[in-house]
């Protein structure tokens, strides 16, 4: 970082002419400038990755550098342009994997704390459907002790089991009736 | 390979290939304009020497520098070739004269003066510009004449066309060399 203002504003106008001696110390003197912009917002692996895109695009762009302009607002500008541009990609890529992140957060069925959960869900509804009149407790029981493969059931019985279910849900809750009674039977039961 | 020397070969590269860039867009941009001076001074059949102006044109663009100034001046005489009459280069072609007459149609020598007449014109101008890139600038000055006046050679004949460019090259080439040699004699002595 050591060449003067002046001299860079020198050799960048060399290099705009097509004088390719101009480019070894006009990118000696560039880089670390790069670098050190870029790792202002990044870390140093996505800093060097900044840094390298800032120089290809100042190269790329020497040509159309217009002789006699100060080589260094133009460089800055260059470089910050690529910088936020890696760092808005960094944003995105990290954005991308927050929700599997906070989805791993979420326990599996066979964690401890969703047991539990199932536990007391599972204690809940035996509780409420203990507290029903003993038809409709013994409708739900022989229900959820059914074997699904056991073949229709007779409309009576369906329709005590209607209105069992409709006890339940409104002793326990009318949202939380599908949840409980899939924690109770294990399975995503019908509301 | 560092992260240093990476970047660094990338954006030489990137150099590079803009500079190869921008020269073919000018090269296509110039050679629409001289097409067009060529289809109406010479005829259709010099838009077949186009694109050996637009390889010239993109050359001097990429290299840039006293190439490119040298060369900027020589397609300003160039065009200047393109433009002077068929007539002007086969001037001993008159009534009475024929094709197998030898001397009296070998108009090579007469297409060669005019090269070299044009060229020792251009050399005079290239003799402005500072000593050290005057060889440069030659050399450009000579692949430039050479790359527009191209065109006025499918007017000609063959050994015509041939004197014509070495006229233009063995002109510009020669009063190159008289404005170093000049230059090295004013050197005031180290």
């Amino acid at each position: 970082m050591g060449r003067p203002e002046a001299e860079l504003d020198g050799l960048m106008d060399r290099l705009a002419d097509g004088d390719r001696s101009a480019f070894t110390p006009l990118f000696e003197a560039l880089y670390p400038r790069a670098v050190s912009v870029a790792r202002r917002r990044l870390d140093d692996a996505h800093a060097e990755d900044a840094a390298q895109r800032t120089m290809t695009a100042v190269f790329a762009r020497a040509v159309e550098f217009t002789p006699g302009r100060p080589v260094l607002p133009w460089f800055y500008a260059i470089a910050a342009n690529e910088t936020h541009a890696i760092a808005r990609k960094v944003r995105v890529a990290a954005s991308r994997e927050a929700p599997a992140a906070s989805a791993s957060l979420v326990p599996a069925e066979g964690d401890p704390e969703s047991a539990l959960s199932r536990a007391e869900i599972r204690a809940l509804v035996r509780e409420a459907v203990a507290a029903l009149d003993p038809l409709s407790a013994a409708a739900i029981e022989s229900h959820l002790a059914d074997d699904p493969d056991a073949g229709p059931r007779s409309p009576a019985l369906r329709k005590r089991l209607s209105r069992a279910y409709a006890r339940l849900r409104s002793s326990l809750g009318a949202g939380t009736i599908g949840a409980e009674k899939s924690a109770v039977t294990g399975t995503k039961g019908e509301s | 390979m560092t992260a240093y020397e990476l970047s660094s070969r990338i954006a030489r590269r990137a150099y590079e290939g803009a500079r190869i860039r921008r020269g073919l867009v000018r090269a296509c941009g110039l050679g629409v304009l001289l097409g067009l001076i060529a289809v109406v001074a010479i005829g259709g059949g010099a838009l077949a020497w186009l694109p050996v102006f637009a390889a010239v044109w993109t050359f001097l663009e990429w290299r840039g520098g006293a190439l490119l100034r040298g060369g900027r001046v020589g397609a300003l005489f160039g065009a200047l070739v393109a433009l002077v009459p068929t007539s002007l280069f086969m001037a001993c072609c008159r009534l009475g004269c024929s094709m197998a007459g030898g001397v009296c149609c070998n108009t090579s020598r007469a297409c060669a003066g005019i090269g070299a007449l044009v060229g020792l014109g251009l050399a005079a101008l290239l003799a402005r510009l500072p000593a050290q890139e005057r060889s440069r600038a030659t050399l450009g000055a000579a692949l430039g004449v050479v790359a527009t006046a191209v065109p006025r050679c499918a007017g000609l004949m063959v050994g015509e066309g041939l004197g014509l460019v070495l006229g233009l090259i063995v002109g510009t080439a020669a009063a190159g060399v008289v404005c170093t040699v000049v230059d090295r004699i004013r050197q005031p002595a180290m």
